[in-house]
């Protein structure tokens, strides 16, 4: 008779722990998966930085043959660039990152006095790369925050953040720009 | 576009954003539905002789003997009331115009003042007198 | 906001399995008409039949995952379109598949055709979207972005991976229903009659002939039903999606104005393939256009709903304007719960003008050289402000200028 409780009070709990376990680990799955779905849209900002890096020479040259009169302007994007490039450190980069989003900027308001310049083909197309990677960059900055507020929130929601605590799932944080006035940006407008 | 005339790919001419196709070997023209409506619109009310040509509100004449380039339908020879008047044809299922060459110069010396005589008279004026 | 989509998926089980269970028993009531043998052996016929069925259904299945793509795309006359050929839409498509962090950016391919639509296909990984010209003409960049972000809402939220398998199974069980239609007209008698010997297997024969006719011409009906039911709910929460890629409602409304004051039909598009266009290609949208056999929602109340997002572009704007618009809410609570509030882009026009006639005449030009160049034409701009576009199959070294006559020479390739 004692032996028979103990079988299945015994069975119940081991029953217990295994539908214990299988929630264990559907939910560190479900955490792994999220924090590379951070590192990957991390992954993404970067691509697109280094394609606005690899545009600007382009759009330099393009420029260069009809607005010779703005030489300061195009060296001062060409400096940036080359800070950006070589900037070492979340924070550093981040500045130089903005510091060339401000040049680019500058440059785009002074092109708009040369009506030439504005209808060249080859201009044209370097305008449209240059949009969409500042577009890409807002988007891919956008999806990783995304996916870090979905990361984080699954991270301190009860009763997932149990499994996050046990095994050292860290917070991420979110990519904020200082200034309101960088995030509203780098819109080109022509 | 393959030309009704002579069966032959037609050149491209583009002209201030508006497109026409243009037959190198006979020098005919084909006026796209979506080019005339860029031109001058396709209004039901609209006074362009080439907008009611297109939409049937001219004077049709017979069926040609040339086919649509668009939906190789036989054509409809319509009258564009100009001075002198002059005859063009019209694709059935109105995908489009066609001038012949010697359509083309009466059009282009006849029809400055409308949007698509005025047009064709910018690309072609010059070429008139030979 | 990924959960939307697991809400969604449980709904696609559902839906396949119960699809599945219609094509099983259509599979069981014919195989137990034509396969029974004489010695009224119903059960053999009946599992014949469902193995028959599912034999048909595995295979057109695997056809539709490896092939599905490549075939809708050829029905629809699309064709793919480079970087180099269609700069800007190559470019917006990447753009959103990044916001939607989609694995893979979907291939793009472009329809020629004067009305404007839009579709998608695929899996996330191995996607495509389609445009027509006719839409790329009048739309500006922001609204080809709501657009494109619209058709990788679909591609993200697995509704093109659903509606094949779904649409596979539903032209299964037409043709099912169809073969058994013709089997009857040409072989059953015969059969019947071959069996009719055996009185008692010969009448239980003709009831269960009875029903499987019925059942026959209902179940592709009741296949449609299902899988136009739940395409209706997806166009709302691909709006929705759109929303939260674009962070700019505005983008997608007016593009969905613009599509909706055209009235031509697309060519190219048959009942199959309706449910995957942004607005429906076949019916027009009328005022009571929200029947049972509808594949999409009302047009207006889409762009309806996604004007009420007052500022806001996270799911949880979109669903507190669909349920001010609609009545009841369009995204579950448990998606609800994890949704952030999320603000919309700092574009400030909340209308945007009407385009002037010279950008309806660059955009048509843009979308008509992207077809010019896939044709492999030639481009030569003229001094008098005439572009010359040469066909391939132009067979002469010199072209001459319409209007200037000067004489450019062509590289005959």
């Amino acid at each position: 008779m004692v032996l028979v409780l103990v079988l299945v009070v015994g069975g119940f709990v081991l029953f217990m722990f295994l539908i214990l376990l299988a929630w264990f680990f559907g939910t560190y799955n479900v955490l792994v998966r999220m924090r590379n779905r951070v590192t990957n849209a991390w992954a993404q900002i970067d691509v697109q930085l280094k394609r606005r890096h690899d545009l600007i020479p382009n759009l330099v040259n393009t420029v260069k043959g009809y607005a010779k009169h703005e030489a300061s302007t195009l060296e001062a994007v060409i400096k940036a660039r080359n800070t950006a490039m070589t900037a070492n450190g979340v924070g550093a980069q981040a500045a130089a990152e903005g510091e060339l989003s401000g040049a680019l900027s500058r440059l785009m308001v002074v092109v708009e006095q040369y009506p030439d310049l504005k209808a060249n083909q080859n201009f044209m197309q370097v305008q449209e790369e240059l949009t969409s990677t500042e577009n890409r960059i807002s988007f891919a900055r956008q999806a990783y925050n995304d996916s870090v507020m979905e990361y984080n929130t699954k991270r301190e929601m009860v009763p997932s953040n149990i499994v996050a605590g046990i095994c050292k799932f860290d917070a991420k944080e979110l990519f904020e720009l200082k200034d309101e006035a960088e995030r509203e940006a780098p819109e080109v407008k022509f | 576009m393959i030309c009704p005339e002579c069966n032959e790919e037609m050149l491209v001419i583009e002209l201030d954003g508006v497109e026409i196709d243009l037959c190198d070997t006979c020098r005919g023209v084909w006026l796209d539905e979506g080019e005339i409506e860029l031109l001058a619109g396709l209004d039901e009310s609209s006074d362009e002789p080439f907008v009611k040509a297109l939409r049937d509100r001219g004077a049709e004449k017979r069926t040609g003997n040339r086919k649509c380039p668009v939906c190789s339908k036989a054509m409809i020879i319509v009258e564009v009331p100009l001075d002198p008047p002059v005859e063009i044809d019209r694709c059935p299922a109105n995908h489009g115009l066609w001038f012949d060459h010697g359509e083309l110069d009466a059009v282009v010396a006849a029809a400055k003042n409308t949007e698509v005589g005025g047009f064709l008279n910018k690309i072609f004026g010059a070429d008139t007198q030979t | 906001m990924w959960e939307a989509i697991s809400a969604n998926r449980s709904k696609s089980i559902v839906l396949i399995v119960l699809m599945g269970m219609l094509l099983a028993l259509l599979g069981a009531v014919i195989g137990g008409v034509f396969f029974a043998g004489e010695d009224g052996m119903l059960a053999g016929g009946a599992i014949l039949g469902v193995m028959i069925a599912g034999f048909i259904w595995f295979v057109m299945t695997l056809v539709a995952l490896f092939q599905g793509r490549n075939i809708l795309l050829s029905i629809s006359g699309a064709r793919e379109v480079s970087h180099s050929d269609a700069p800007q839409l190559y470019n917006i498509v990447e753009e959103m598949s990044i916001a939607a962090a989609l694995p893979k950016p979907p291939k793009v391919y472009i329809m020629e055709d004067k009305a404007p639509n839009a579709f998608a296909v695929g899996t996330p990984e191995n996607a495509a979207v389609a445009i027509t010209t006719g839409l790329l003409s009048v739309l500006s960049r922001d609204e080809l972005q709501g657009v494109m972000a619209h058709e990788i809402g679909h591609i993200k939220n697995l509704d093109t991976k659903f509606m094949t398998i779904a649409g596979v199974m539903m032209g299964t069980i037409v043709i099912l229903a169809d073969v058994f239609m013709r089997g009857l007209i040409f072989g059953g008698g015969g059969r019947r009659r071959s069996s009719s010997s055996d009185k008692g297997g010969g009448q239980l024969q003709l009831i269960l002939f009875l029903i499987a006719l019925v059942f026959a011409i209902l179940a592709p009906l009741f296949a449609q039903l299902l899988y136009l039911a739940c395409s209706r709910s997806r166009e709302y929460l691909a709006d929705a999606s759109a929303a939260v890629f674009t962070r700019y409602p505005e983008g997608l409304a007016s593009a969905l104005e613009k599509i909706s004051a055209n009235h031509s039909k697309l060519a190219s598009a048959n009942r199959v393939t309706a449910p995957m266009y942004i607005v429906n290609p076949i019916m027009k949208a009328h005022a009571g256009g929200n029947s049972l056999f509808s594949t999409h929602p009302p047009t207006n109340e889409r762009i309806k709903v996604l004007r009420s997002m007052g500022g806001g572009a996270g799911l949880k704007d979109y669903n507190e304007a669909f349920t001010k618009i609609c009545g009841k809410a369009i995204i579950g609570e448990t998606t609800l719960r994890s949704a952030e509030v999320l603000k919309m882009r700092g574009i400030t026009t909340p209308e945007p003008p009407q385009l002037p006639k010279n950008d309806i005449k660059r955009q048509t030009r843009e979308a008509t050289d992207i077809l010019h160049r896939l044709n492999h034409f030639a481009f030569i701009s003229c001094p008098c402000g005439v572009r010359l576009k040469i066909p391939p199959q132009f067979n002469k070294p010199i072209c001459k200028c319409p209007r200037c006559g000067k004489e450019h020479p062509v590289k005959i390739a």
